[in-house]
């Protein structure tokens, strides 16, 4: 009876959570291998593990390419901010709801038509897995398909071997390298540039999510 | 090579404050730290909240602005380093020509060689980069003159006119710098003026 009691409270909450999710977010797209939903203020302290317990990443430095050290409040207002406001920004969960990374599309140049696509897994293997290329279809319809865009660009750091690989697998072009850019852990890093436009765009044939 | 363990920084918030004041009931943070008999334990709470809710501190510029000009006709130009990082040592370079009739001329060249005297000598930084706009020629040009390797070649990335042109990225380093300065140095050894005045033309004729 007891036991029985605990399962429909958990349903209940389940539920709820669902629903108030829906109602405040909008969005929670589920594809096989992982959840892509808007960014809630309790993904915050995930972020900050990306930010200040990880390696340095191309994605996560400012406009003068050097590595930030937000505080908890920051990034609840980061997330607070016209791209998350305007659903560019997600949170991709793996299938039992573990954060495991974060992408997005910003500075978004309408005139030119391009973006720059973030696409950002705690764990670097994970790149090379296909809970990688879900997040990523999802951002290129978005970009090529829903915004129109020409071109989005992507920024990899000389030391992020596994996203440099992946962004080639997938058909992304180096343009050119910063050098020099960012001093990091005691030695200059090279900042890569990597493109992909519109007609180049090759699905990657995993479950449209 | 890295450490890697379960401790982290990061920078202390106001979340935290509670933590930290707690701490300062232990006779021990006044002894180790904050024991300063001149300060009441109110006047050393009172700064930490300080402390935490402040800013991270800026006190060097993000962006220096330059001027370029001339005792004839006063101001010609205008030379900004902006995203100055002084963490990177870096900055990138934007130049803007007010005289038209100067554009191609050797006063740019000359603005933009002193700036990045400016830029490596007083600032003490490592690189420079700048974007400039493929069909902006003389600009480009100026800035492969004093060294700086194009890097990246954005293409169809800059509207003009219903037009989508390529974007050059540069970047010179320090010692690309120093490299074109000792070039330099040995071209105004070569005592008169005739003498540089026709090495200056013959590098406009041979861009490296």
């Amino acid at each position: 009876m007891f036991v029985e009691w605990l399962c429909l409270v958990q349903q209940g909450l389940y539920l709820a959570r669902g629903k108030q999710r829906d109602e405040n977010k909008g969005i929670m797209i589920t594809g096989e291998h992982g959840i892509i939903r808007f960014p809630e203020p309790d993904d915050a302290l995930f972020l900050r593990q990306l930010y200040v317990a990880g390696p340095t990443r191309a994605a996560l430095l400012d406009p003068r390419r050097e590595p930030l050290m937000p505080t908890m409040r920051e990034i609840r207002e980061m997330l607070a901010r016209k791209d998350a406001a305007q659903g560019l920004m997600y949170t991709v969960e793996d299938t039992t709801g573990v954060l495991r990374g974060w992408c997005g599309l910003r500075g978004i140049n309408y005139e030119a038509r391009y973006a720059e696509l973030v696409l950002l897994f705690a764990d670097e293997t994970r790149y090379h897995a296909a809970i990688a290329d879900e997040p990523l279809d999802f951002l290129l319809a978005r970009a090529f398909t829903q915004l129109r865009l020409y071109k989005v660009v992507a920024l990899c750091l000389d030391t992020e071997t596994h996203l440099s690989q992946y962004l080639e697998r997938r058909s992304f072009v180096c343009v050119g390298a910063q050098r020099q850019a960012l001093f990091s852990g005691g030695a200059w890093h090279d900042l890569r540039t990597y493109a992909l436009t519109a007609h180049s765009c090759a699905p990657s044939g995993a479950t449209n999510p | 090579m890295s450490i890697v363990t379960e401790t982290y920084l990061r920078r202390a918030e106001r979340d935290d404050l509670d933590t930290i004041l707690a701490w300062m009931e232990d006779p021990d943070f006044q002894f180790f730290l904050y024991g300063d008999a001149a300060q009441s334990s109110r006047q050393t709470r009172e700064k930490i909240i300080m402390m935490l809710g402040r800013s991270a501190p800026q006190s060097m510029p993000g962006a220096i602005y330059l001027v370029i000009e001339s005792k004839a006709d006063g101001l010609i130009g205008m030379i900004s380093l902006q995203n100055i990082s002084w963490r990177n040592r870096s900055c990138n370079i934007d130049v803007y020509m007010g005289a038209k009739e100067r554009r191609n001329s050797m006063t740019m060249a000359l603005g933009v060689y002193r700036a990045l005297e400016y830029a490596f000598d007083e600032l003490n930084l490592h690189r420079v980069g700048a974007f400039i706009y493929a069909f902006n020629r003389a600009s480009w040009r100026i800035i492969e003159k004093v060294g700086a390797v194009r890097e990246m070649t954005l293409e169809k990335h800059i509207l003009r006119d219903g037009v989508l042109h390529d974007g050059y990225g540069y970047g010179l380093l320090r010692d690309e710098f120093e490299l074109v300065r000792k070039r330099f140095a040995g071209a105004a050894a070569n005592a008169s003026l005739k003498a540089m005045v026709q090495f200056l033309a013959q590098e406009g004729d041979n861009p490296s």
